[in-house]
């Protein structure tokens, strides 16, 4: 039996996980003895971080497994070869976002209430149980494509799919039917949720799909490299689309002149909006990958695109924070408005999910071999018969 | 014996397959009678009632006692007050008038709160009043966020360790309180609030709705009552007497 040489860098990096994870656990551990005391949440700002983080990573979640299975769906073939690590990728990120929103509920210890007590005329219901089912089917579903199993995998890929866009657009109407909150109702809130959760799970998949390569010192194969390639053209796309979105989102509120809107230009989110937000981003990854590639249309660095993958992840978190807590600041009656600062224990713990999120998904890329090796059609060895298209996936 | 053509036996399979569903409906609908019935039990409540509050804002001095009472009355936690007085301003210059308005659950018709609660803790009650089971409560505070009124607190001690007791149950940490009409004392049979008997300009008044001889009745009719924030469709069932410039 050979032993496997880890890199130091990498050891090191487990180690600093390892410490995030701990810190949450420690915070976890103060919010149950001491109470939602040690959060920054008042009662006029009453969702903290906590649900902007689960939110973001929810979506992301949703984005991975909906880009994924849209292509499966439509048997776009070469994109298959990211489909596992799309679907795990969204597992290590759904997981420890549900344990993260547990720790923003009071008493998570009620949630059996979510089967015995029923609601059904509240969105919070459905989202809770539509992204349990969603849950099992992404665990379903990477079972049927680690194993192979092409029938199930190709008819649970249009049913994971539908409950992908039910869970995130359900998740928009949770924000879109308060008629109180001026910038969360509306019918558009759980289409532009759909949206950003395709944006973040794009730049999800490439950053995580480079970063991994790159991490385990291995060179992706042509196939891959094509398949990443066209993702990131796709983010480009999808970004221009956001700017537009962004711009007319100004337009409307300024024009209309909403007083909630000052709190996201303005003061207090008015550097987060338009530096995190805006230029950090949507901007520079767009001007990124506009130039990632070279007049033979190929990509010169793939570390660009990485690292432009890493920063629309950090806009769209800085989106939905804002997009979360300056919604609950205007009062009525004259009440002075809310504020809120985020505490160190909210922050221990979504920093927590975060690197309990990379932590699975490391334990899935060493025990589970998150690479879908396809032979495409143009890349077929002359030994290698044409098959039929499952046939040619497999698990090396 | 006859043999069964498939048409036949699914035509039968059919048949039989509505009548278990049939039965099972009736046993839903059982079911779905009992827990009603069980809900009703905790919490008996007159239909032909509806309650309701009148308050004066000419009479209210902002004493802050309504909202003393109501800490003492209902043992709430540190910090928690539902029933509050605010300071306001009317008109403008020289003509700027201060007044108090006292903001308490306003016990819609079509509570917000009660429709998005995921797991019904929040209900409304048939004599109108809109109550919190924290048996049930799990936290969340998406009634808070609905809540046009900004009336609900959340307790932020310790979820399994506080608990305090109160004349209608206990008050548990991690969970969303609100103001119920103090409806311990309305189930025992005395037809008023705290906040009401302590006020001691006679600002605010408790009765039925639904009786157009009773003192709110009248009030509200002699004082054109109104409603807070009625755009937001939630059919509040506080009325207020404006005050004059």
């Amino acid at each position: 039996m050979t032993r496997k040489n880890y890199s130091s860098k990498l050891l090191l990096g487990l180690f600093v996980l390892i410490v995030f994870l701990g810190v949450a656990v420690y915070s976890a551990g103060r919010v149950i003895i001491q109470g939602q005391t040690v959060y920054g949440s008042t009662d006029l700002v009453g969702w903290n971080m906590l649900i902007a983080a689960y939110t973001f990573m929810a979506l992301t979640a949703s984005g991975l497994c909906l880009t994924a299975n849209f292509f499966e769906v439509l048997e776009i073939h070469r994109f298959q070869l990211l489909q596992k690590r799309a679907h795990f990728l969204a597992i290590s990120l759904l997981v420890p976002a549900l344990g993260m929103l547990s720790m923003e509920l009071g008493r998570f210890d009620r949630v059996i209430y979510f089967i015995l007590s029923p609601n059904f005329s509240s969105p919070m219901w459905w989202m809770g149980s539509i992204y349990a089912v969603y849950l099992g089917l992404l665990f379903f579903e990477f079972w049927a494509i680690h194993n192979n199993y092409k029938k199930i995998m190709r008819a649970t890929s249009i049913i994971t799919l539908i409950f992908a866009v039910a869970a995130t657009s359900i998740l928009g109407s949770i924000f879109g039917v308060i008629l109180d909150k001026t910038l969360w109702f509306g019918s558009g809130t759980p289409v532009f949720f759909v949206f950003s959760a395709v944006v973040s799970g794009l730049a999800a998949m490439i950053a995580g799909t480079i970063l991994t390569y790159r991490l385990s010192n291995q060179s992706m194969s042509q196939e891959l490299q094509q398949a990443i390639k066209e993702l990131s053209v796709i983010l480009t796309v999808f970004l221009g689309i956001a700017l537009v979105f962004t711009v007319w989102r100004l337009i409307t509120v300024s024009y209309a002149r909403v007083p909630d809107a000052s709190f996201v230009t303005g003061s207090p989110y008015g550097f987060q909006f338009w530096v995190l937000y805006l230029v950090v981003g949507l901007i520079i990854p767009f001007i990124i990958l506009l130039k990632a590639y070279d007049k033979e249309k190929t990509i010169k660095k793939a570390n660009h695109l990485s690292i432009a993958g890493l920063m629309v992840l950090i806009g769209m978190y800085v989106d939905k924070h804002i997009f979360v807590i300056s919604g609950q600041f205007n009062q009525p009656f004259n009440i002075p408005l809310g504020t809120y600062t985020s505490t160190l224990t909210e922050w221990g713990i979504f920093l927590g999910a975060i690197a309990a999120s990379i932590m699975i998904y490391l334990f899935g890329e060493e025990k589970l071999r998150l690479e879908n090796r396809v032979k495409m059609k143009n890349t077929k060895s002359a030994d290698t018969p044409q098959r039929d298209r499952y046939n040619d996936v497999g698990i090396v | 014996m006859k043999k069964m053509t498939r048409r036949e036996f699914l035509r039968y399979s059919g048949l039989t397959g509505l009548l278990i569903l049939s039965g099972k409906g009736v046993s839903l609908v059982g079911l779905a009678d009992t827990l009603e019935a069980g809900e009703t039990q905790v919490n008996p409540s007159n239909a032909k009632v509806r309650y309701g509050m009148f308050i004066d804002l000419e009479k209210c001095i902002g004493c802050n006692a309504c909202t003393m009472a109501c800490i003492k009355e209902n043992q709430l936690p540190e910090g928690i007050t539902p029933n509050r007085v605010l300071k306001m301003k009317i008109g403008e210059g020289d003509n700027v008038r201060e007044y108090y308005q006292p903001i308490l659950c306003m016990h819609c018709e079509n509570p917000v709160c009660a429709n998005v609660c995921p797991v019904k803790a929040t209900y409304k009650r048939e004599d109108g009043i809109v109550v919190q089971d924290n048996t049930k409560c799990i936290g969340c505070k998406y009634c808070m966020q609905a809540c046009p009124y900004r009336v609900r607190m959340f307790n932020k001690k310790p979820p399994f360790s506080y608990k305090k007791k109160h004349p209608g149950g206990v008050h548990v940490g991690g969970t969303v309180i609100k103001c119920t009409f103090c409806k311990h004392r309305i189930d025992a049979g005395n037809i008023s609030t705290a906040c009401c008997d302590w006020c001691p300009t006679g600002a605010r008044v408790f009765g039925d709705l639904n009786d157009p001889e009773s003192k709110i009745s009248k009030l509200i009719r002699q004082r054109n009552g109104v409603q807070l924030q009625k755009e937001k469709l939630t059919e509040p069932q506080v009325y207020y007497g404006l005050i004059g410039r």
